[in-house]
């Protein structure tokens, strides 16, 4: 049965999450890489804790994406 | 005894479909990784297998979808049942296959559905379709899936190019290579949530046709394990056809704009995973390569390439459906078993014609990664070749006849 809600709300999810981790990831990880390569002092921490939050994000949008009912409930 | 060698033969034909479905779309996680150079092609092929290995077992949110809402197959018997089955992943694989010898990056699950929906509509007419389903889970879902990735991969373009501009290109190339191999791993793990679920979905509905399992049961292991072994084993084996038109074909991608593009790709179909929408990661990948390649202004989409992968996606899920019909009828012939076993064979001849027509013009490991379009000097000197060995057919250029010289008064002087 074609159901209009569903899939609207389906599509609106996949844009959000995509948005925010498929956007957001490069964005977080890109900072990362300008501060690398900064010489400004403390930069090479700075782009250092930026590049663990990146891996961080990944590993957490993976486990809300596949353990997410598991976690928060169905 | 014969509906257990047709289950036997549709378990076997559906890890087939499994095999070309991995080769088929290695392409979409470890084209722009390849192509920019940050992982060399065996090791990403391999990487990428070990990680679709472990996304299988991730989810089995899409192996629910698949089995059921795109086809009524309620009061159909088991053996008729199995048949229909086994056409419809004859179609898919031919189409694969099919798609793969010319490097279109085509939809695996469209073919897979295409095919299941053409042998249904010839054994059960029109009606035996939920065409709503189809809607909603297939059509609008192919629709939105490119144009969504485009936009992500975009908007991430986008914002990486602002960030790291005053990056020179060798320090951007070496610190975005590490980006771009996580990147292309989330994808591959995401793709193995995603497809190899569809293979399983499908054996699940060939095991409850035989009687063996009940609708409500849970997803055998050993069912999951085969499954993930198959698409593992496809990924590991390499659609360098594919992978060479996405990497190369496309767009010339750079490390920024791979990264963005494996993400933006990963994080959707990761998403639709979980929310049980079998998108076609092969339109989230393309969709996403050619929304990271308009970001920037300084390269070119070549949409004649582009013009020609969305022709394939639009003919895959009648063209899947018109070999997964011509299948059934075919096997109508014959007696289910019978019919069942020269189906099989037809899939087999096809399939090898295809792969010794694509030794012709091998693409491999070792020229994946070769310029899209040759240089103009390059290109000429390969087209004087070409018109010299034309010519050499007609008259011998390699033993010129001599030239007779003019003696006084115009005479011919002997030699």
């Amino acid at each position: 049965m074609f159901d209009l809600g569903v899939l609207v709300t389906a599509v609106a999810s996949v844009l959000g999450v995509g948005l925010l981790l498929g956007a957001g990831i490069p964005l977080v990880y890109a900072l990362g890489v300008r501060a690398r390569e900064s010489e400004r002092p403390g930069s090479t921490a700075v782009g250092a804790l930026l590049m663990t939050a990146c891996v961080l994000l990944a590993l957490a949008g993976i486990a809300v994406i596949v353990f997410g009912d598991a976690i928060f409930g169905a | 005894m014969p509906e257990l060698v047709i289950v036997v033969i549709v378990v076997v034909v559906a890890l087939a479909f499994d095999f070309t479905n991995g080769f088929h779309d290695t392409a979409n996680a470890m084209a722009p990784s390849v192509a920019t150079g940050a992982l060399k092609p065996k090791p990403a092929v391999a990487l990428s297998a070990s990680l679709n290995l472990v996304g299988a077992f991730l989810s089995i949110e899409v192996a629910r979808t698949v089995g059921s809402g795109i086809v009524d197959l309620a009061g159909v018997d088991g053996e008729q049942l199995m048949l229909i089955v086994l056409c419809g992943l004859t179609g898919a694989i031919v189409w694969n296959v099919l798609t793969w010898l010319f490097g279109l990056p085509s939809s695996s699950s469209h073919a897979l559905f295409g095919g299941l929906i053409g042998a249904t509509m010839a054994a059960l007419g029109v009606s035996g379709v939920l065409w709503g389903g189809v809607s909603q889970k297939i059509l609008i879902p192919a629709l939105f899936a490119p144009v969504i990735a485009g936009l992500v991969a975009f908007v991430g373009t986008w914002l990486v190019h602002r960030v790291t501009r005053g990056i020179g290109e060798r320090a951007a190339r070496r610190s975005f290579r590490w980006g771009q191999i996580g990147a292309a791993s989330l994808m591959s793990l995401a793709h193995g949530t995603n497809d190899a679920q569809k293979t399983m979905g499908v054996i699940f509905l060939a095991l409850v046709a035989h009687g063996s399992l009940d609708p409500d049961a849970d997803m055998p292991l050993w069912v999951r394990i085969s499954c993930a072994l198959a698409i593992a084993l496809g990924t590991y084996t390499g659609g360098w056809r594919v992978i060479r038109t996405l990497g190369k074909g496309i767009v010339d991608i750079s490390p920024r704009q791979g990264m963005s593009a494996d993400f933006s790709s990963a994080s959707i179909i990761l998403t639709s995973s979980h929310l049980g929408l079998p998108l076609s990661t092969t339109h989230v990948a393309s969709g996403s390569v050619i929304g990271s390649g308009l970001a920037r202004d300084d390269v070119k989409v070549r949409w004649s390439v582009a013009r020609r992968m969305l022709i394939a996606w639009i003919i895959t899920l009648p063209a899947a459906g018109a070999v997964g019909a011509a299948c059934l009828l075919i096997s109508g012939l014959f007696s289910h078993f019978w019919g069942a076993v020269v189906v099989t064979t037809i899939l087999l001849v096809a399939c090898t014609i295809m792969w010794l027509r694509s030794r012709l013009s091998p693409i491999g490991h070792h020229n994946v990664t070769d310029e899209w379009e040759q240089p103009k000097a390059e290109r000429k000197r390969e087209i004087d070749r070409e018109l010299s060995a034309v010519a050499s057919g007609v008259a011998s250029v390699s033993r010129p006849r001599k030239r007779k010289k003019l003696g006084r008064g115009g005479r011919k002087r002997e030699q």
